[in-house]
Protein backbone atom coordinates (compact mmCIF):
# COMPACT_ATOMS: atom_id res chain seq x y z
CA UNK A 1 0.00 0.00 0.00
CA UNK A 2 1.28 3.46 -0.95
CA UNK A 3 2.13 5.62 2.04
CA UNK A 4 1.14 8.87 0.37
CA UNK A 5 1.63 11.11 3.36
CA UNK A 6 5.13 9.83 4.13
CA UNK A 7 6.19 10.02 0.50
CA UNK A 8 4.72 13.50 0.14
CA UNK A 9 6.73 14.68 3.15
CA UNK A 10 9.90 13.13 1.79
CA UNK A 11 9.47 14.55 -1.71
CA UNK A 12 8.61 18.02 -0.45
CA UNK A 13 11.84 17.90 1.55
CA UNK A 14 14.08 17.14 -1.42
CA UNK A 15 12.28 18.78 -4.31
CA UNK A 16 13.92 22.21 -4.02
CA UNK A 17 17.46 20.90 -3.94
CA UNK A 18 16.59 18.46 -6.70
CA UNK A 19 15.23 21.27 -8.82
CA UNK A 20 18.29 23.47 -8.25
CA UNK A 21 20.58 20.57 -9.16
CA UNK A 22 18.64 19.84 -12.33
CA UNK A 23 18.44 23.54 -13.14
CA UNK A 24 22.20 23.98 -12.74
CA UNK A 25 22.74 20.91 -14.91
CA UNK A 26 20.32 21.86 -17.68
CA UNK A 27 20.19 25.68 -17.43
CA UNK A 28 16.56 25.27 -18.37
CA UNK A 29 13.86 25.45 -15.64
CA UNK A 30 11.28 23.58 -17.72
CA UNK A 31 13.63 20.70 -18.43
CA UNK A 32 14.70 20.75 -14.78
CA UNK A 33 11.09 20.41 -13.64
CA UNK A 34 10.52 17.56 -16.07
CA UNK A 35 13.57 15.77 -14.71
CA UNK A 36 12.48 16.26 -11.10
CA UNK A 37 8.92 15.07 -11.80
CA UNK A 38 10.26 12.07 -13.67
CA UNK A 39 12.52 11.19 -10.75
CA UNK A 40 9.61 11.58 -8.33
CA UNK A 41 7.40 9.31 -10.42
CA UNK A 42 10.05 6.68 -10.73
CA UNK A 43 10.76 6.68 -7.00
CA UNK A 44 7.10 6.43 -6.06
CA UNK A 45 6.35 3.84 -8.69
CA UNK A 46 9.33 1.56 -8.10
CA UNK A 47 10.65 2.15 -4.61
CA UNK A 48 7.72 3.30 -2.46
CA UNK A 49 7.77 -0.07 -0.71
CA UNK A 50 11.43 0.31 0.28
CA UNK A 51 12.28 1.54 3.80
CA UNK A 52 11.97 5.34 4.01
CA UNK A 53 15.63 5.78 4.92
CA UNK A 54 16.58 4.35 1.52
CA UNK A 55 14.48 6.85 -0.43
CA UNK A 56 16.98 9.72 -0.37
CA UNK A 57 19.94 7.94 -2.02
CA UNK A 58 17.53 6.20 -4.39
CA UNK A 59 15.88 9.47 -5.35
CA UNK A 60 19.17 11.23 -6.04
CA UNK A 61 20.40 8.21 -7.94
CA UNK A 62 17.35 8.43 -10.21
CA UNK A 63 17.80 12.18 -10.50
CA UNK A 64 21.45 11.87 -11.49
CA UNK A 65 20.55 9.18 -13.97
CA UNK A 66 17.97 11.47 -15.56
CA UNK A 67 20.44 14.35 -15.67
CA UNK A 68 23.01 12.09 -17.32
CA UNK A 69 20.38 11.01 -19.87
CA UNK A 70 19.63 14.67 -20.50
CA UNK A 71 23.28 15.46 -21.17
CA UNK A 72 23.56 12.45 -23.46
CA UNK A 73 20.61 13.69 -25.48
CA UNK A 74 21.53 17.34 -25.56
CA UNK A 75 25.28 17.66 -25.61
CA UNK A 76 26.68 17.16 -29.08
CA UNK A 77 30.17 17.97 -27.87
CA UNK A 78 30.10 15.21 -25.29
CA UNK A 79 28.88 12.80 -27.92
CA UNK A 80 31.77 13.73 -30.19
CA UNK A 81 34.21 13.25 -27.32
CA UNK A 82 32.70 9.86 -26.54
CA UNK A 83 33.13 8.81 -30.19
CA UNK A 84 36.83 9.45 -29.83
CA UNK A 85 36.89 7.69 -26.46
CA UNK A 86 37.80 10.83 -24.56
CA UNK A 87 36.63 10.71 -20.98
CA UNK A 88 36.52 13.44 -18.38
CA UNK A 89 39.07 11.47 -16.37
CA UNK A 90 41.61 12.24 -19.09
CA UNK A 91 41.51 15.98 -18.44
CA UNK A 92 44.80 17.24 -17.09
CA UNK A 93 44.83 18.24 -13.46
CA UNK A 94 46.01 21.83 -13.15
CA UNK A 95 48.97 22.26 -10.84
CA UNK A 96 48.74 24.33 -7.71
CA UNK A 97 51.92 26.35 -7.32
CA UNK A 98 52.35 28.84 -4.51
CA UNK A 99 50.43 30.46 -1.68
CA UNK A 100 48.55 33.65 -2.38
CA UNK A 101 46.21 34.28 0.53
CA UNK A 102 44.10 32.81 3.31
CA UNK A 103 41.50 30.15 2.55
CA UNK A 104 38.73 32.14 4.23
CA UNK A 105 39.24 34.98 1.77
CA UNK A 106 38.58 32.66 -1.12
CA UNK A 107 35.41 31.37 0.48
CA UNK A 108 34.27 34.92 1.23
CA UNK A 109 34.71 35.88 -2.40
CA UNK A 110 32.41 33.08 -3.46
CA UNK A 111 29.00 34.39 -4.45
CA UNK A 112 25.98 32.50 -5.75
CA UNK A 113 26.54 33.98 -9.19
CA UNK A 114 30.19 32.96 -9.34
CA UNK A 115 29.35 29.54 -7.94
CA UNK A 116 26.60 28.92 -10.51
CA UNK A 117 28.84 30.23 -13.26
CA UNK A 118 31.66 28.00 -12.10
CA UNK A 119 29.39 24.96 -11.79
CA UNK A 120 28.00 25.64 -15.24
CA UNK A 121 31.51 25.47 -16.69
CA UNK A 122 32.26 22.10 -15.07
CA UNK A 123 31.92 18.80 -16.91
CA UNK A 124 28.59 17.21 -15.86
CA UNK A 125 30.11 14.42 -13.77
CA UNK A 126 32.25 16.84 -11.78
CA UNK A 127 29.25 19.09 -11.30
CA UNK A 128 27.10 16.21 -10.03
CA UNK A 129 29.76 14.90 -7.67
CA UNK A 130 30.39 18.37 -6.25
CA UNK A 131 26.67 18.93 -5.59
CA UNK A 132 26.09 15.49 -4.10
CA UNK A 133 29.14 15.60 -1.84
CA UNK A 134 29.26 19.26 -0.92
CA UNK A 135 25.61 20.21 -0.86
CA UNK A 136 23.69 17.03 -0.14
CA UNK A 137 26.44 15.70 2.11
CA UNK A 138 26.53 12.18 0.71
CA UNK A 139 29.64 10.21 1.64
CA UNK A 140 32.17 9.17 -0.98
CA UNK A 141 30.74 5.64 -0.93
CA UNK A 142 27.14 6.87 -1.24
CA UNK A 143 28.07 9.26 -4.03
CA UNK A 144 29.87 6.47 -5.86
CA UNK A 145 26.78 4.30 -5.59
CA UNK A 146 24.49 7.09 -6.75
CA UNK A 147 26.79 7.97 -9.66
CA UNK A 148 27.42 4.30 -10.46
CA UNK A 149 31.18 4.79 -10.46
CA UNK A 150 34.15 3.99 -8.26
CA UNK A 151 35.03 5.85 -5.07
CA UNK A 152 38.32 6.88 -6.66
CA UNK A 153 36.43 8.60 -9.48
CA UNK A 154 34.31 10.47 -6.94
CA UNK A 155 37.40 11.77 -5.17
CA UNK A 156 39.01 12.79 -8.46
CA UNK A 157 35.87 14.51 -9.73
CA UNK A 158 35.41 16.37 -6.45
CA UNK A 159 39.04 17.48 -6.30
CA UNK A 160 38.94 18.76 -9.87
CA UNK A 161 35.58 20.41 -9.44
CA UNK A 162 36.64 22.22 -6.28
CA UNK A 163 39.93 23.34 -7.82
CA UNK A 164 38.12 24.62 -10.92
CA UNK A 165 35.56 26.50 -8.82
CA UNK A 166 38.26 28.12 -6.73
CA UNK A 167 40.10 29.19 -9.84
CA UNK A 168 36.87 30.66 -11.20
CA UNK A 169 36.42 32.64 -8.00
CA UNK A 170 40.00 33.92 -8.12
CA UNK A 171 39.71 34.85 -11.78
CA UNK A 172 36.46 36.65 -11.08
CA UNK A 173 38.16 38.49 -8.23
CA UNK A 174 41.02 39.53 -10.48
CA UNK A 175 38.62 40.76 -13.14
CA UNK A 176 36.70 42.76 -10.56
CA UNK A 177 39.90 44.38 -9.22
CA UNK A 178 41.04 45.18 -12.76
CA UNK A 179 37.68 46.78 -13.49
CA UNK A 180 38.02 48.85 -10.29
CA UNK A 181 41.39 50.17 -11.46
CA UNK B 1 45.67 26.60 -21.16
CA UNK B 2 46.50 28.98 -18.33
CA UNK B 3 45.07 28.61 -14.88
CA UNK B 4 44.97 31.12 -12.10
CA UNK B 5 47.18 29.78 -9.35
CA UNK B 6 45.33 28.78 -6.25
CA UNK B 7 46.45 30.06 -2.89
CA UNK B 8 48.69 27.52 -1.24
CA UNK B 9 46.49 26.81 1.74
CA UNK B 10 43.38 27.19 -0.43
CA UNK B 11 43.81 23.61 -1.59
CA UNK B 12 44.19 22.14 1.88
CA UNK B 13 41.49 20.09 3.61
CA UNK B 14 40.71 23.05 5.83
CA UNK B 15 40.28 25.35 2.85
CA UNK B 16 38.15 22.72 1.16
CA UNK B 17 35.91 22.62 4.21
CA UNK B 18 35.58 26.41 4.38
CA UNK B 19 34.97 26.67 0.65
CA UNK B 20 32.54 23.73 0.65
CA UNK B 21 30.68 25.15 3.62
CA UNK B 22 30.30 28.50 1.86
CA UNK B 23 29.13 26.79 -1.34
CA UNK B 24 26.64 24.71 0.66
CA UNK B 25 25.23 27.81 2.35
CA UNK B 26 24.81 29.64 -0.95
CA UNK B 27 23.12 26.69 -2.65
CA UNK B 28 20.79 26.08 0.28
CA UNK B 29 19.80 29.74 0.34
CA UNK B 30 19.13 29.70 -3.38
CA UNK B 31 16.92 26.63 -3.00
CA UNK B 32 15.08 28.21 -0.07
CA UNK B 33 14.30 31.27 -2.15
CA UNK B 34 12.81 29.71 -5.24
CA UNK B 35 10.08 31.82 -6.82
CA UNK B 36 6.41 31.09 -6.23
CA UNK B 37 5.77 29.85 -9.74
CA UNK B 38 8.55 27.26 -9.49
CA UNK B 39 7.35 26.12 -6.07
CA UNK B 40 3.82 25.79 -7.38
CA UNK B 41 5.02 23.74 -10.33
CA UNK B 42 7.07 21.53 -8.03
CA UNK B 43 4.00 20.99 -5.87
CA UNK B 44 1.99 19.99 -8.93
CA UNK B 45 4.76 17.69 -10.11
CA UNK B 46 4.82 16.00 -6.71
CA UNK B 47 1.04 15.56 -6.64
CA UNK B 48 1.08 14.21 -10.20
CA UNK B 49 3.78 11.70 -9.29
CA UNK B 50 1.84 10.49 -6.24
CA UNK B 51 -1.49 10.38 -8.11
CA UNK B 52 0.03 8.52 -10.99
CA UNK B 53 1.63 5.95 -8.74
CA UNK B 54 -1.60 5.46 -6.82
CA UNK B 55 -3.48 4.99 -10.07
CA UNK B 56 -0.99 2.43 -11.29
CA UNK B 57 -1.09 0.56 -8.02
CA UNK B 58 -4.90 0.48 -8.01
CA UNK B 59 -5.15 -0.72 -11.58
CA UNK B 60 -4.11 -4.35 -11.10
CA UNK B 61 -6.63 -4.71 -8.26
CA UNK B 62 -9.43 -3.41 -10.46
CA UNK B 63 -8.29 -5.38 -13.45
CA UNK B 64 -8.53 -8.56 -11.33
CA UNK B 65 -12.30 -8.30 -11.75
CA UNK B 66 -12.11 -8.29 -15.53
CA UNK B 67 -10.84 -11.86 -16.03
CA UNK B 68 -13.03 -13.04 -13.13
CA UNK B 69 -16.06 -11.47 -14.79
CA UNK B 70 -15.17 -12.95 -18.14
CA UNK B 71 -14.72 -16.38 -16.58
CA UNK B 72 -18.08 -16.15 -14.81
CA UNK B 73 -19.76 -15.07 -18.04
CA UNK B 74 -18.18 -18.00 -19.83
CA UNK B 75 -19.37 -20.50 -17.20
CA UNK B 76 -22.92 -19.14 -17.34
CA UNK B 77 -22.83 -19.17 -21.11
CA UNK B 78 -21.67 -22.78 -21.28
CA UNK B 79 -24.19 -23.89 -18.67
CA UNK B 80 -27.08 -22.29 -20.57
CA UNK B 81 -25.88 -23.31 -23.97
CA UNK B 82 -28.39 -25.29 -26.06
CA UNK B 83 -27.41 -26.83 -29.38
CA UNK B 84 -28.80 -25.17 -32.52
CA UNK B 85 -30.69 -28.44 -33.39
CA UNK B 86 -33.51 -27.36 -31.12
CA UNK B 87 -34.38 -24.50 -33.43
CA UNK B 88 -35.82 -26.52 -36.35
CA UNK B 89 -37.91 -28.54 -33.85
CA UNK B 90 -39.36 -25.40 -32.45
CA UNK B 91 -39.94 -24.14 -35.96
CA UNK B 92 -41.75 -27.34 -36.95
CA UNK B 93 -43.88 -27.18 -33.86
CA UNK B 94 -44.82 -23.59 -34.61
CA UNK B 95 -45.56 -24.43 -38.22
CA UNK B 96 -47.67 -27.43 -37.14
CA UNK B 97 -49.61 -25.25 -34.80
CA UNK B 98 -50.25 -22.77 -37.58
CA UNK B 99 -51.50 -25.55 -39.88
CA UNK B 100 -53.92 -26.82 -37.23
CA UNK B 101 -55.21 -23.31 -36.67
CA UNK B 102 -55.70 -22.85 -40.41
CA UNK B 103 -57.65 -26.14 -40.64
CA UNK B 104 -59.85 -25.09 -37.77
CA UNK B 105 -60.48 -21.78 -39.49
CA UNK B 106 -61.30 -23.60 -42.72
CA UNK B 107 -63.74 -25.89 -40.93
CA UNK B 108 -65.31 -22.92 -39.25
CA UNK B 109 -65.69 -21.19 -42.60
CA UNK B 110 -67.32 -24.30 -44.09
CA UNK B 111 -69.62 -24.46 -41.12
CA UNK B 112 -70.50 -20.80 -41.40
CA UNK B 113 -71.17 -21.21 -45.12
CA UNK B 114 -73.42 -24.22 -44.46
CA UNK B 115 -75.16 -22.33 -41.71
CA UNK B 116 -75.80 -19.40 -44.05
CA UNK B 117 -77.24 -21.72 -46.67
CA UNK B 118 -79.46 -23.32 -44.08
CA UNK B 119 -80.71 -19.94 -42.97
CA UNK B 120 -81.37 -18.85 -46.56
CA UNK B 121 -83.22 -22.14 -47.21
CA UNK B 122 -85.29 -21.66 -44.16
CA UNK B 123 -86.13 -18.11 -45.19
CA UNK B 124 -87.09 -19.24 -48.72
CA UNK B 125 -89.33 -22.00 -47.55
CA UNK B 126 -91.04 -19.75 -45.11
CA UNK B 127 -91.73 -16.99 -47.69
Amino acid sequence: MLNRSQLDTFLSGVERAAFRMADIATRNPDDALDIVQDAMMKLVEKYADKPAEEWRPLFFSILQSRITDYHRRHSRTRRIFSWFGKEEEDEPMPEVVEPVGPAELLAQRLTLESLIEGLDALPPRQQQVFLLRTWEGFSVAETAKIMKCGEGSVKTHLSRATAALKRAVLEQGEEDSNDAH
Amino acid sequence: MTHTELPGNADSDEAMDVFAARARTLLTESADHLDGDTLSRLHRARSAALDSAEGRRRMPWHYAFVPAGLAAALVVGVANYQPPATLPGAYDEAMGQAVVEELDLLQNMEFMAWLALQEEGADGSSS
